[in-house]
């Protein structure tokens, strides 16, 4: 069988596999490994042989997945992970809404505010969008709502908030991008940076033009801590929080420490926080453990199964192809980065982020080294194209994680409607990643 | 295609639970071998032996030991929104779909992994280093967890099976 028509019947089937409800771990993997098995068996204009096919397909399966588990640099992924759990079940993600709270209350939609740059906070230390939508949705939705503020801002602001896990390093999705194109972690925790703060930066924005056109959406808001004192008290709380984001920023940045090490100093800097300040027992760190652990184990399985899709999928040859018809037919560029664009916020709607990345990326990464684009770039594009889908209808998954910790008088239709109005801010950053690659590449050119 | 016999699903149980302990255990010895190395490498010298290759044991103990207590929990990512307006029955059968295209993958996995194993075990090579680690370990330990692992998914396919044939 010709190996791009293999390809093609393999990308079928487990298009159909991924609609049938198959987890996207066992789809992947399991057609990629009937994939090799065809590739081996079956040349072209022959026989199939199945014999034939064993001994270079099992070899080809079996050092792919081990390799891949059986590996240094990846141990961040369990550390960050972990990091994110124990840091919430010590409260220090926690603290540092408290303190922004306080501080932030007498500005126009102040708790929103508040939520949007805890949502950051949160997310520079556990590095999980979804992760960071539901443990600040737990704490800020039911608070807002009680201050009075719209529920569809209330929810809209978390809901977008909690995408900044995405962008804003660690991040897992750069993690699972760089394995996938041998790109650098440190390099693309830098050019997130940016990006992610220009993100934040955007939602504080929409929540000040939305107080300014609807003053009645974000009531004033009184915090129990009125004086100086009191307040200065709670901002001492959030030294963890600062302490952390320092070691992981700071020490990549200037060189410290590579991810791994961050990953794992910050880790047990965090353990050993929770255990001084008296917020972790035996009971919460186990809890903790057991939630990475299982994570970890499931997003890693997924990432086996990519490998071996990725694996197949350059074998037959087809991404090349691809590259050389799109420049044959003379597409302008513009046009395959739109149509890339479009691809990713369409699959954005109906996939998870994980499942997108590692479905697109054998494709999409051929064609941009093609045309010659940075490979740091794209992938922060990559991921802020991601972060939309997160709250894109109809499987916006944060938008169905802040429903879950809402009461049930916020209906869907209102955290969407809340949404939106970020979508748009969030467009217009997309854009300025574009079209202003430096915004991506300024603070890892300046690390060099 | 009986029911499992208690003391089966008692034995599966337990080990999946020390799997999931085990390599719990193993993201707190990620921590500290790598927290070590750092603190002891800006004091004075590294002072654990083979750090990176011991990382990469444990790596294999952390990540692929929660498989199977994954699998039971159902905690696999998949698509949702395409099915979610079926009913029940249609639900299970694809369930069983599910367990049958994961037993394809378990079992490729497994059977590589063997094959690894065995030419390690036969040629006894070990990584370079300082303490000399043999291969076949990483490999035995990637075919216990990917056994774990095909077990509790023929469990399920048996248990989805049970239920749906009850059903009718």
């Amino acid at each position: 069988m010709e190996p791009a028509t293999l390809a093609l019947l393999a990308l079928s089937l487990l298009l159909l596999l991924l609609i049938l409800r198959v987890p996207i771990a066992f789809a992947l993997g399991s057609v990629a490994c009937l994939g090799l098995v065809m590739f081996f068996a079956w040349r072209p204009g022959g026989e199939i042989e199945l014999a034939r096919a064993i001994r270079p397909a099992a070899s080809l399966i079996g050092n792919t997945a081990f390799e891949f588990v059986h590996n240094y640099p990846l141990s961040m992924i369990p550390l960050f992970i972990g990091l994110g759990h124990i840091s919430y079940h010590a409260g220090i993600t926690t603290d540092l809404y408290d303190a922004m709270r306080v501080w932030l209350s007498k500005l126009p939609g102040g708790l929103a505010i508040a939520s949007v740059v805890g949502c950051g906070g949160f997310s520079a230390i556990t590095g999980s969008s979804v992760a960071c939508a539901s443990a600040m949705g737990r704490i800020t939705v039911p608070e807002m709502l009680r201050a009075g503020y719209n529920p569809a801002l209330a929810t809209g602001a978390v809901a977008s908030g909690g995408t900044l896990g995405s962008l804003i390093p660690p991040s897992l999705l750069f993690v699972i991008y760089a394995i996938f194109t041998e790109e650098s972690v440190r390099t693309l925790f830098l050019a997130g940076i940016m990006p992610g703060f220009l993100s934040m930066a955007g939602f504080v924005i929409t929540i000040l033009v939305w107080a300014r056109i609807s003053p009645a959406s974000t009531p004033a808001y009184d915090t129990a801590e009125s004086t100086l004192k009191e307040k200065l008290r709670i901002l001492t709380g959030v030294w963890p929080a600062v302490l952390l984001l320092a070691i992981i920023i700071i020490g990549i940045y200037r060189g410290f420490f590579t991810p791994t090490e961050a990953a794992a100093i910050s880790f047990a800097i965090a353990m050993l926080i929770g255990l001084f300040r008296k917020r972790l027992n035996r009971s919460n760190i186990q809890q903790a453990l057991k939630e990475t652990a299982i994570q970890t184990s499931a997003i890693f399985l997924i990432a086996i199964g990519a490998k071996l899709f990725v694996a197949f999928v350059s074998l037959t040859r087809i991404a090349p192809n691809l590259l050389d018809w799109l420049q044959g037919s003379g597409a302008p560029v513009l046009l395959v980065i739109t149509g890339i664009v479009l691809c990713y916020l369409v699959l954005g709607m109906f996939l998870d982020s994980i499942g997108i990345l590692v479905l697109t990326l054998p494709f999409t990464v051929p064609l941009i080294e093609g045309y010659g684009f940075d490979l740091i770039w794209f992938g922060v594009v990559v991921v802020k194209l991601l972060e939309i889908g997160l709250i894109t209808p109809p499987v916006g998954l944060n938008v169905f994680v802040i429903k879950s910790v809402s009461p049930p008088t916020v209906t869907l239709e209102t955290i969407f409607k809340g949404v939106a109005w970020f979508l748009i801010l969030d467009m217009v950053v997309l854009l300025a990643i574009l079209f202003f690659p430096q915004i991506s590449l300024f603070i890892p050119m300046s690390a060099r | 295609m009986g029911p499992l016999s208690p003391h089966k699903e008692i034995a599966i149980s337990w080990l999946e639970r020390a799997f999931l302990v085990l390599a719990m255990a193993g993201i707190c010895a990620l921590c500290l071998t790598v927290t070590m190395t750092v603190i002891s490498r800006a004091i004075y010298k590294p002072l654990i032996p083979d750090d990176v290759l011991i990382v990469r044991e444990i790596m294999v103990v952390a990540i692929l030991f929660p498989l199977a207590a994954v699998t039971g929990a159902r905690a696999h990512i998949a698509v949702t929104i395409f099915s979610e307006w079926l009913g029940v029955r249609a639900k299970r059968i694809l369930a069983i779909l599910a367990h049958c295209v994961g037993l394809i993958f378990s079992a490729s996995l497994l059977f590589a992994g063997c094959r690894l194993f065995i030419a390690a075990w036969k040629s006894g090579e070990y990584y370079d280093g300082d303490i000399y680690i043999p291969m076949w370990i990483g490999y035995a330990t990637f075919i216990l967890a990917l056994i774990a692992f095909f077990i509790r998914l023929m469990v399920m396919l048996f248990h989805d099976l049970r239920m749906l044939s009850r059903s009718v």
